[in-house]
């Protein structure tokens, strides 16, 4: 769900970049100086997982693994993903400088709703029950990043919205397959180390 | 499999404009790129558009291999702007207005990701986190950039092995059973790197802690 440079406006960039930077500033502020090796690892991890494709039927997708990421720093989340597609567009050129603010709102929004919502219930909920709840809060993650993309559109230009209903109804099932995912990494985590599913009102 | 090809994208590359200060060099690549986001006629882009050409003309020597590779960075992000662009024309009210529409985003595409190509993702990243760091990003984020940029050749590496392993142990899988390992692969990468961080975090402790980062 990333927006290429180029398509957004001045006053939707500066939405984008002020959500971005308020965010990273309470991230910031939240992880102690002992987790910052943590953070930075935990965001190479996501940036990784994020590049391999996965072969779904006949097409394969890359998923973003918000949910997790959500789930697992909280707050850290927006500087750790800020930090992850500033690397991206310096290595690889891939997303964009100028809509690096927007993007981040975009995937670090929702990976903070899904931790304000989901983490203490994921937390404390066992095998069926953790498995729906996980793949919720990564459905949900998914959802709201487009529902994101779709409002920065708007912003720019009030006939967008089309595309971005479009842009919507695409993510649908990517929502479903990342629901998927989330539910399955979740469940591993709990069984191998359940301390990694912060929960809010808890630094990290 | 993950390709890093960090190494050749991100040495800073050697041009005319490592004369002028990074920071110079960041503040007007952003002043420029915010500049064009304003523009949308046909005269005002193509008069935009004299800038990066210049770039490219005094800066990219040609037929080098940096040459090449900005050639393939820009394909890949015009396909990206062909479906965008596809896109708006399919959905906008009036097709006329959304071709226009949509012919402006790619040039203003163009002539952004030139510009940042040229004036910023050219210096590498330990140029560019040494000149927002000079301009007032916060320690604590220029030390995440640089630790996470570390973490990503670490990790690559591990993961490339488990996603081998993974297609040597079962290389013809159901969309359920690749998605579960997926997941696996992806969780104990996660365990492996809160691992590797902890062992990081004592590194940094032992050799003066968080201060060996304040230059």
């Amino acid at each position: 769900m990333h927006i290429s440079e180029g398509v957004l406006s001045v006053p939707a960039l500066a939405a984008g970049w002020a959500a971005a930077g308020v965010g990273a500033a309470m991230g910031l502020r939240k992880i102690r100086t002992e987790r910052i090796a943590r953070v930075s690892l935990m965001s190479s991890a996501f940036f990784l997982a994020s590049l391999v494709n996965v072969r779904v039927g006949p097409g394969s997708t890359h998923l973003s693994l918000i949910a997790p990421m959500g789930l697992i720093l909280g707050w850290a989340a927006f500087p750790a993903i800020m930090a992850a597609l500033l690397l991206q567009a310096l290595l690889f050129s891939f997303g964009g400088l100028l809509v690096l603010g927007p993007n981040t709102a975009d995937m670090a929004v929702p990976a903070v709703a899904v931790f304000l919502l989901f983490s203490g219930p994921v937390r404390r909920a066992d095998g069926k029950r953790a498995a729906l709840l996980s793949f919720l809060a990564g459905a949900v993650a998914v959802l709201l990043g487009a529902l994101g993309v779709g409002l920065f559109l708007g912003i720019s230009d009030g006939n967008f919205i089309g595309a971005a209903k479009v842009i919507f109804a695409a993510h649908v099932p990517l929502a479903v397959i990342e629901g998927v995912v989330t539910s399955f990494m979740v469940l591993w985590l709990k069984k191998a180390a359940p301390e990694f599913l912060i929960e809010a009102g808890k630094g990290l | 499999m993950i390709r890093i090809n960090g190494v050749s994208g991100a040495e800073s590359r050697k041009s005319r404009l490592d004369r002028v200060d990074p920071r110079v060099r960041i503040l007007g690549g952003v002043a420029f790129m915010v500049m064009v986001s304003m523009l949308d006629g046909w005269f005002q882009l193509l008069c935009a558009s004299a800038v990066p050409l210049a770039l490219l003309i005094c800066c990219v020597p040609a037929g080098g291999c940096q040459a090449r590779s900005m050639l393939k960075t820009m394909l890949r992000l015009n396909l990206a702007g062909l479906v965008t662009a596809a896109l708006l024309i399919a959905t906008y009210p009036g097709f006329e207005e959304g071709a226009a529409k949509g012919a402006a985003l790619i040039a203003r595409l163009n002539i952004i990701s030139v510009a940042a190509l040229m004036l910023i993702v050219s210096m590498g990243p330990e140029r560019v986190d040494a000149a927002l760091s000079s301009l007032g990003m916060p320690e604590k984020f220029r030390i995440i950039l640089l630790l996470t940029q570390r973490g990503i050749f670490i990790l690559s590496e591990r993961m490339n092995a488990a996603l081998c392993a993974l297609r040597l142990r079962a290389p013809r899988m159901g969309t359920g059973m690749r998605l579960r390992a997926f997941s696996g692969v992806a969780a104990s990468a996660i365990l492996h790197g809160a691992a590797r961080s902890e062992r990081m975090a004592l590194a940094i402790t032992c050799r003066g802690g968080m201060k060996g980062f304040d230059q």
